[in-house]
């Protein structure tokens, strides 16, 4: 299985993908930093606008890493990433034929568990890297970057932005075995997500709260049991798209 | 060349929805043997090679390896090794990236991939990008990937597809290399009847999902000049409808 893990890991390292995916993590949380600061500084602003950008930057500005982390999951940046490299991960090796030569060097059972294992780790990565800006800005705006949250809310958000991010990267690796076609895989991921977060917000409560992708919605409550909920949940789906996924690789035929 | 049976396959079946592949394959494939699969195209020769590998599998039948009932398990990659298909690799690495890439799989250390590139003349190109290999190229770096488990059967689908005359000289020399020189057991899928007729030992030609004769070449050689005149006729004997009836 480690085999498999490097030999993942090798192939995700030399694919520039990879670190154009890291670069927007980084940048789209800068800019939208930069793009409240600069707003603020110019004229003609309607009062709304300038109190929400106040609120940021000067009144309560402790709330600016929880408003920069979730603009990664509310504006959707995390799981575009996420689904491009889970459909270059996983349907890349069936589109180019290479995965046939991945499945006589390896046991059905390790590449099962390595494509797991890389997603794992890349939907990790993905999720740490995005959250280095939000928290160099906040720590940079205010000392204390987490203000008026409680640390355990704050764990919360993180608990319920990584939990979600890696279930959803594991469905676009399920649809990747699937459908074995990047941009077929790229374009499913990208509906699931837009209809989940769409759609999902018309559903009753008692729907929502079992449906993973709205859990996005719980960064930012401060409902503790809410919150706990929201991560198992997540959890939850998290193992299950696992264990599909690795049983599917185990079985599929080539 | 020995005669012990190294791989029997015995009675494959495979269809696909209700379109048979397989209706039946037996094949005996003996130790050191170059094994040319000879068939049209369409006509299952790929599918044998898929469900001997495990790529696909089996309604019926059962591969005797050595003696025993074989299953794809941990130590398959030890057994075979193949390059299926046109031969893809990841087009943006160079030859030897391909080669760690795969070779992570199983272990392979570097200086065996060294040696591997060194073997079939892709050293001195090794940090080449493979998209800017020619077809012959990376056809021996197909055979180079093979060699990454070094497994006793290598398994080659239409391995002169796309090749100029020389290189499928090269390639006939290469696959000889494979037996006498590496000691390795070949199964060579072909429609290309003079690749076979250069290079097997022993074929079995395939037709409708089964294999309708087997032979060693030397028996081949008897029956052309006796029974046909040329290996074309044979070939044409037993793959067209109703002529071997």
């Amino acid at each position: 299985m480690i085999r498999v893990l490097g030999c993942e890991f090798r192939k995700c390292t030399r694919s520039i993908a990879i670190y154009i995916c890291m670069l927007v993590m980084l940048l789209v949380p800068l800019v939208e930093y930069l793009f409240l600061v600069v707003s603020s500084k110019s004229s003609g602003l309607s009062e709304a606008a300038q109190q929400m950008i106040d609120t940021f930057l000067a009144a309560n500005g402790d709330e600016l890493f929880v408003y920069l982390y979730n603009l990664l999951f509310n504006g959707g940046c995390l799981f575009v990433v996420a689904t491009v490299m889970a459909a270059i991960i996983v349907a890349e090796d069936y589109s180019r034929g290479t995965m046939k030569y991945v499945m006589l060097l390896s046991s059905r059972t390790k590449l099962g568990f390595g494509k797991v294992g890389i997603l794992l780790i890349i939907a990790t990565l993905l999720h740490f890297v995005g959250m280095i800006v939000p928290v160099l800005i906040s720590k940079g705006v205010r000392d204390i970057f987490y203000g008026q949250y409680t640390l355990e809310q704050l764990v919360y958000y993180v608990l319920i932005g990584w939990s979600t991010i890696t279930a959803f990267t594991l469905l676009v690796g399920v649809i990747g075995t699937l459908t074995k076609n990047v941009p077929a895989t790229i374009g499913i991921g990208l509906g699931i997500y837009m209809l989940g977060a769409g759609f999902g917000m018309h559903l009753p409560e008692t729907v929502q709260k079992y449906l993973f992708i709205m859990n996005i919605s719980k960064i930012g409550s401060t409902d503790i049991d809410d919150m706990f909920f929201a991560v198992i949940v997540s959890c939850v789906t998290l193992v299950l798209f696992s264990l599909f996924l690795w049983y599917d690789l185990k079985k599929k035929e080539y | 060349m020995t005669d012990n049976p190294l791989l029997q396959v015995t009675g494959i079946k495979k269809s696909y929805g209700d379109k048979q592949v397989l209706s039946g394959i037996h094949m005996t494939i003996n130790e050191g043997d170059i094994y040319g699969l000879l068939g049209p195209n369409g006509v299952g020769k790929t599918t044998t090679l898929k469900s001997m590998l495990g790529l696909v599998s089996v309604d019926e039948g059962k591969f005797i390896y050595r003696g025993k009932e074989w299953k794809r398990n941990r130590k398959s990659n030890r057994v075979f090794g193949a390059s299926i298909d046109e031969p893809v690799f990841y087009n943006h690495l160079s030859g030897i990236e391909n080669l760690r890439v795969f070779g992570s799989l199983v272990g392979t250390k570097e200086k065996d991939i060294v040696q591997i590139m060194k073997d079939f003349d892709l050293y001195e190109d090794r940090n080449v990008s493979v998209k800017n290999y020619s077809q012959g190229m990376r056809q021996r770096l197909a055979i180079s990937r093979v060699f990454l488990n070094d497994p006793e059967i290598i398994i080659l689908d239409e391995p002169t597809n796309g090749l100029d005359p020389n290189g499928i000289k090269y390639m006939r020399t290469l696959i000889r290399r494979l037996s006498e020189e590496f000691g390795k057991t070949v199964i060579l899928s072909t429609h290309l009847l003079g690749e076979a007729w250069h290079t097997c030992t022993r074929i079995g030609i395939i037709r409708d999902g089964e294999v309708v004769v087997e032979e060693s070449i030397d028996e081949v050689n008897q029956k052309v000049g006796n029974d046909v005149d040329s290996f074309e006729e044979f070939f044409i004997k037993y793959t067209e409808d109703g002529i071997h009836d």
